[in-house]
């Protein structure tokens, strides 16, 4: 995420960025951003479904989604709204997230860091190594 | 235009629920600006009482830690860290002098009600949904916390005596930490950009 992107951003939420940036998303936050787009309506029960159905061996607890959610809705990553209750919600609402253009750049920023890993370890390792 | 409209009554979820007491109880147990919607998903996913309790306990932890996170100021907390220790050390040296600074646990006896004090105030900061702080406000959270900083000396002298403060050290210095750290809530206003919505 370049400086442009601080742009309109308070204090706080550039030293967060900025914080991101040296440390990057963990494992579970990629795992939830690039989730989201692909869920009908993404909110933490259907992002928890969808995450252990893609992925039977991993194990994000639907606590760890609601924490990662509001840590990426502060970085900007993502977005919420209220969403209309239902009755099998017992008439409460839901909120919904969607991902942002900020979002969208940290995931392929990600991408591109785990393809260079991937790449360096053909390159020191040769291919056998890549299969694990 | 004048007409009463007649609202039709909600149908009640076919679907098994937990039970209503124990909904309550779990609500009153999520901080206030995440409730409805974590009740909500609760309750989307519940299958049987074992399972929603099992979900209850593991969701409870990450969203006081969520919270804490974003009301949580750095700045002030470091600061409060120094004036409560700084109390307790200085009325503790005050009512008996390098006698306490040579007992063995004398460090961990000054961090035990600091802790406890700093964890009573970042969960009042997590379950506070209104953000805004007047001067009786301030006080009566500060005050409740120096009292759970009590209790929990109470409840580890039954453990062991060597490990808490004395009395009177509790007292003066619960007295001082209150003035401090209310003082020092005045001084840091709040984090305009401070992050509140669920």
């Amino acid at each position: 995420v370049s400086n442009k992107s601080f742009r309109g951003c308070g204090p706080r939420t550039v030293w967060r960025l900025k914080m991101w940036q040296h440390k990057g998303l963990s494992r579970s936050e990629t795992a939830i951003l690039a989730s989201i787009p692909k869920v009908r309506e993404a909110y933490a029960v259907t992002i928890h479904d969808h995450l252990r159905e893609s992925n039977p061996g991993s194990v994000i607890s639907l606590g760890s989604i609601y924490f990662a959610l509001e840590k990426l809705e502060d970085y900007g990553f993502v977005s919420s709204w209220p969403a209309s209750p239902t009755i099998e919600r017992g008439w409460r609402a839901k909120r919904c997230y969607g991902l942002e253009g900020l979002g969208k750049r940290a995931l392929m920023e990600s991408v591109g860091t785990a393809n260079q890993i991937q790449d360096l370890i053909l390159d020191v390792w040769g291919p056998e190594w890549a299969k694990y | 235009v004048g007409k009463v409209l007649r609202v039709e009554p909600r149908v009640e979820a076919a679907r098994p629920g937990p039970p209503r007491r124990v909904e309550a109880f779990v609500g009153f147990l999520i901080p206030s600006d995440c409730r409805e919607v974590v009740l909500g998903d609760l309750r989307e996913r519940y299958t049987s009482f074992r399972c929603y309790l099992i979900d209850v306990l593991f969701v409870l932890p990450h969203l006081i830690a969520s919270r804490i996170r974003r009301t949580s100021d750095l700045r002030l907390f470091l600061t409060e860290a120094l004036a409560l220790y700084g109390a307790f050390l200085g009325v503790a040296y005050q009512l008996e002098g390098a006698r306490f600074l040579n007992h063995k646990w004398s460090v961990l006896r000054l961090t035990i009600p600091t802790v406890a004090v700093l964890m009573g105030l970042a969960l009042v900061d997590a379950y506070d949904s209104t953000g805004v702080r007047s001067l009786r406000k301030i006080l009566l959270e500060v005050t409740l916390c120096v009292g759970f900083a009590s209790l929990v000396e109470l409840a580890l002298s039954a453990v062991d005596r060597e490990l808490v403060l004395t009395r009177p050290i509790l007292l003066y210095a619960g007295i001082l930490s209150v003035a401090l750290v209310a003082a020092l809530r005045i001084m840091f206003p709040e984090d305009a950009g401070r992050f509140r919505g669920a």
